[in-house]
């Protein structure tokens, strides 16, 4: 395992955050002092990258204590600005063991990242002494005197096994009060700065913290950061970002025709929701030819949405728009073809081309 | 209401026929009870009756309210251990939160992924479920309730029967009033012991007994999972529902007042079926589950057509098109209201970190899962909170009966739990245990005069041989019954494998405990019919064998609406069940068929016979539901009186 320490406050080189790969300096404060199992006092530093707050570090050493046994663990943990468990990192001298002092392998310190990551953890709600079943014993294969009570079947994926005491005790150190006053601690340095980088990191939390904590009235700054959520953003975060869109957002003078042109891309149920959205504005020219550029992409419930919107807008449309989608005359889907047909109709008297298409059509 | 007609309950009188002739229980039946099988009773028409809600007393042993699956397996248990017992239930059908009325599934121990699904009166009716009921039918499921209790001759069934008042004084219950608007009769039945089955804690509550609600600090008792603060909130209601998919487009508009749903709604409350509705579908924790009924159901309702009309409308549920809904619950199903306090309040430590109570009387297993109180107020917050539990926990008789009256007891969700107790114990399959619990109690008190506080000090031990004996779920007793013949016996099989020998029937533990053994015999079944035999010494008479199959209680067995989770049982009996079999008496080297079983899918089985003295007894198995395996936990022997 690669072993690193952050030992200066002051470092200047090409360190690759977790989701920044760009050189940065970085520069690290106290932001609080606290305490972890109510009595052992810690430091928690802010880490600022380019002076903006970036990450939280503190150096922890903590007794590790199985009934009369105890040992020390010294850890260096990573929060991001929300009290997120980012990483944590051991000094080189003082690898991780378990009850028998067999040093961690490379998946048990997989394992433990994994688990300290999960805010959720069933650890939160057991005590240590109740995962493990005091009827049983798990030898180990290398000490000879070395036994311990084995971990429930049910639960054991919730720790690393043989050792269910390190694994219980740092979860709760990570995941704690530490990472609630974190979270506190930043959002007394919440401004709009903060919002924009929130709002346009990778970072998942990040973006979700930042459309919880938008502003009631969006400014135009910010709406080029919502429209790349609702392109690019994962899970629902999308479905919260189109939520939080000015009215204004979704009209020809506004930014109508960048969001059709996101349909090809985005997911199915984000461009049903676009598609329901847009459904009572009128279109432009522009956006009208990009909606039935993407005509292809959909199926015919949405195509039928669409090719409503058209119809609703086709007045003010120029008839060599409306010929672009002049082949779903033939559609087979009747209500489709039908539509079509009932728009061209509307404006065959201006277009001799209109004409001529239904003409065929007719024959 | 002067026309007042004293009924006393009489053994004699086949309860059955009662039910099948009761028709809308005329006042002219009540006087006059002669009548012939499966002939309505004649009634003088010569004048009109101008009495409407005439009153009706009813004297019994023990008075059973509500008739959830808590209520039914607490009066068959009560019944089948010798006490009279009236059942009185509010709705027309009998299984509450699992009937054809709310849809929801019995949950319980096997939420473990185990060996731990619940045992006893409950088993019996879900085998009996699975083999008779294969057509999944719910109303059928109803029906299968409805023929157990009215098969129990102790029992009198009073559905559609609502409790409204209780008189009780010195500590005891005297009576309960209740009414059944569809015949017009008001009820006075007193009883000597009363069990609140009705989840709401509504006899207990009207009796002025000390009861909970909401949830407690954590500061209370230590619970991690308590809120910081006590409040009166709690787990909210849901409405089921089910729809079927069909050969057509099915269109949908919803009714004006349903809510409206987008995609993000559903961030943690995933749509992955359209066959069943949802669990999530929860409101009423933020106000009265009780009192505010009626606007939660309203609310409930304007949740299930809003999901609906996401599902058919929104264009995200294209697969959806033929689908149309074809049954939608109108009574919702609750999980959390009163909390009646007894001798003992189980929390938090008693499910995760669970010792064995000296008075437990029934096992819980499900997670500590808790709902928030906003339920689809806020779909933003994930639905539940759930902590697995590393294995099953017993439930001490203490917390089911009241400390301020002593013949009232409880089961079922009401029963002496923390609000975070309850997130485990409020299951239905817990409840019916504790049912089956507090029914059998109560017969054994009523037997002995004995308050249940007396019971839990100088009779518990008996009470749990008892349980044991009837199959309810328990944990950690052995079959130390004095009066089973069959632990006197030597045993022999025709074979037997490594891990099944037969010596297994009588090691006095009649199911799969997760410790190694298997605890049962097994024989292959394909050489000649496989036999167990048990021999004594000296010659012993009996009049009844009780055996204990195998049904594979470390499967999931319940009905179910979801597709996939039928998918997983075995609709049908279970495949390591013994079907036919034949138990011969052996005296002298000869031997006498005592009874011959086709077509068996219980788990437990009771062959009563005229009394008959044997050197020995053998139980050949000719047939298993599939099994190639003969198998058998038990076997108990007895001479009874």
């Amino acid at each position: 395992m690669m072993l690193r320490r952050l030992a200066i406050s002051i470092i200047a080189l090409g360190f690759l955050s977790f989701f920044q790969e760009k050189p940065q300096l970085l520069r690290k404060e106290k932001a609080f002092d606290t305490y972890i199992k109510d009595s052992i006092p810690i430091r928690v530093d802010l880490i600022y990258a380019d002076e903006q707050p970036h990450q939280y570090f503190s150096l922890v050493r903590t007794p590790v204590c199985e009934d009369d046994l105890c040992y020390l663990i010294t850890i260096e943990i990573y929060w991001d600005l929300l009290g997120n468990f980012i990483k944590y990192e051991l000094p080189p001298q003082e690898p991780l063991t378990k009850f028998d002092h067999i040093e961690f392998s490379e998946d048990d310190y997989t394992k433990l990242n994994e688990i300290l990551a999960d805010r959720g953890s069933l650890l939160k709600d057991y005590e240590a002494k109740d995962l493990v079943d005091p009827t049983t014993s798990i030898k180990s294969e290398v000490e000879v005197d070395a036994v311990t009570s084995a971990t429930y079947a049910s639960l054991k994926g919730a720790v690393v096994s043989g050792a269910v005491y390190s694994t219980h005790t740092l979860w709760h150190i990570v995941n704690g009060r530490v990472a609630q006053q974190i979270l506190q601690h930043t959002e007394s340095l919440y401004d709009d700065q903060m919002l924009t980088m929130m709002l346009n990191s990778d970072h998942f939390y990040y973006q979700y913290y930042a459309l919880e904590h938008m502003p009631a009235v969006v400014s135009d700054g910010l709406i080029p950061g919502l429209i790349r959520l609702v392109a690019e953003g994962q899970q629902y975060i999308p479905y919260f970002a189109v939520e939080k869109f000015p009215e204004k957002v979704w009209q020809p003078g506004g930014n109508q025709s960048e969001l059709i042109a996101l349909l090809p891309d985005v997911a199915f149920e984000m461009q049903n929701t676009l598609l329901a959205r847009l459904k009572d504005q009128k279109l432009n020219e522009q956006s009208a030819l990009t909606l039935i550029s993407t005509f292809n992409k959909f199926n015919d419930e949405q195509l039928h949405k669409a090719l409503t919107m058209i119809y609703y807008s086709c007045d003010s449309l120029s008839t060599e728009v409306l010929l672009e989608f002049s082949y779903l005359l033939t559609h087979q889907n009747q209500e489709i073809s039908a539509l079509a047909y009932r728009i061209l109709e509307r404006r065959s008297d201006e277009s001799e081309n209109i004409q001529k298409v239904l003409s065929a059509y007719e024959n | 209401m002067e026309n007042e007609s004293k009924i006393t309950y009489t053994m004699q009188k086949k309860r059955r026929d009662f039910m099948k002739t009761l028709g809308a229980g005329s006042g002219a039946f009540f006087v006059n009870p002669t009548t012939i099988f499966g002939q309505r009773p004649v009634k003088e028409m010569g004048k009109i009756d101008t009495e409407a809600y005439q009153k009706r007393s009813y004297d019994t042993d023990v008075l059973i309210a509500g008739g959830g699956m808590t209520g039914v397996c607490a009066a068959i248990a009560a019944a089948r251990n010798g006490a009279k017992v009236i059942l009185i239930q509010d709705r027309s059908r009998l299984g509450g939160n699992a009937s054809s009325e709310i849809r929801m599934h019995i949950s319980g121990s096997s939420q473990l992924k185990q060996v731990w699904r619940e045992t006893g009166i409950l088993e019996e009716l879900v085998l009996t479920e699975a083999a008779e009921n294969q057509q999944k039918s719910y109303e059928m499921w109803d029906f299968i309730l409805y023929d157990k209790v009215v098969s129990e001759e102790n029992i009198t069934l009073l559905l559609d029967t609502a409790l409204f008042d209780v008189e009780a004084g010195n500590g005891k219950i005297q009576k309960v009033k209740a009414l059944c608007s569809q015949t017009e009769e008001l009820y006075e039945i007193s009883a000597r012991y009363f069990a609140d089955c009705t989840g709401d804690g509504t006899l207990a509550a009207k009796a002025g007994a000390e009861f909970m609600q909401g949830r407690e600090a954590q500061s209370q008792w230590g619970e991690s999972l308590a809120t910081a603060e006590p409040d009166l909130k709690t787990m909210g209601n849901s409405i089921l529902f089910m729809a079927s998919p069909h050969d057509q487009e099915m269109p949908y508009t919803p009714p004006t007042w349903a809510r409206k749903y987008g995609f993000k709604d559903f961030v943690h409350r995933k749509i992955s079926s359209f066959e069943y509705g949802y669990w999530w579908i929860e409101l009423g924790g933020m106000v009265d589950a009780v009192k505010d009924g009626q606007a939660i159901r309203h609310e409930l309702l304007s949740v299930v057509y809003g999901i609906w009309d996401y599902i058919k409308n929104s264009g995200n549920h294209p697969d959806a098109k033929n689908w149309a809904l074809s049954w939608v619950g109108m009574l919702p199903g609750k999980r959390e209201s009163r909390r009646i306090v007894g001798d003992y309040i189980m929390k938090q430590d008693d499910v995760q970190s669970p010792k064995l109570f000296d008075d437990r009387v029934a096992y819980g297993g499900w997670p500590l899962d808790d709902h928030p109180p906003e339920g689809m107020d806020s779909t933003g917050i994930e639905p539940y909170r759930s902590i697995p539990l590393r294995g099953p926990y017993s439930i001490p008789f203490r917390s089911l009966y009241s400390k301020d009256f002593n013949n009232l007891l409880m089961a079922g969700r009401n029963i002496s739990v923390s609000h975070v107790a309850l997130s485990s114990t409020r299951v239905m399959a817990t409840c019916a245990t504790m049912g089956q619990a507090v029914g059998t109690a109560m017969a054994y008190c009523y037997k002995h005069s004995i308050s249940p506080a007396t019971l839990v000090q100088d009779h518990i031990k008996q009470l749990q041989q008892t349980l044991l004996r009837q199959d309810q779920a328990l944990l950690g007793v052995k079959n130390e019954d004095e009066q089973d013949l069959a632990r006197q016996a030597t045993v022999k099989a025709s074979s037997e494998t490594t891990d099944g020998a037969a010596i297994n029937v009588i090691d006095g533990v009649n199911r799969d405990i997760a410790d190694g053994s298997t605890h049962q015999w097994r024989a292959e079944m394909n050489a000649a019919t496989p036999w167990v035999e048990l021999r004594w010494e000296k010659p012993v008479t009996i009049n009844l064998i009780q055996i204990t199959f195998d049904t594979g209680l470390q499967r999931f067995l319940r009905i179910s609406g979801q597709a996939w989770v039928l998918a997983e049982q075995e609709r049908c009996p279970q495949h390591e069940t013994i079907a036919n079999y034949t138990i011969e008496g052996i005296i002298n080297d000869k031997k006498q068929v005592l009874h011959q079983a086709e077509g068996n899918y219980l788990r437990r089985v009771e062959h009563h016979f005229e009394a008959v003295e044997v050197d020995a007894i053998r139980i050949n198995v000719e047939k298993t539901h599939g099994d190639l395996l003969a198998k058998i936990f038990e076997v108990r022997c007895y001479q009874e009186a």
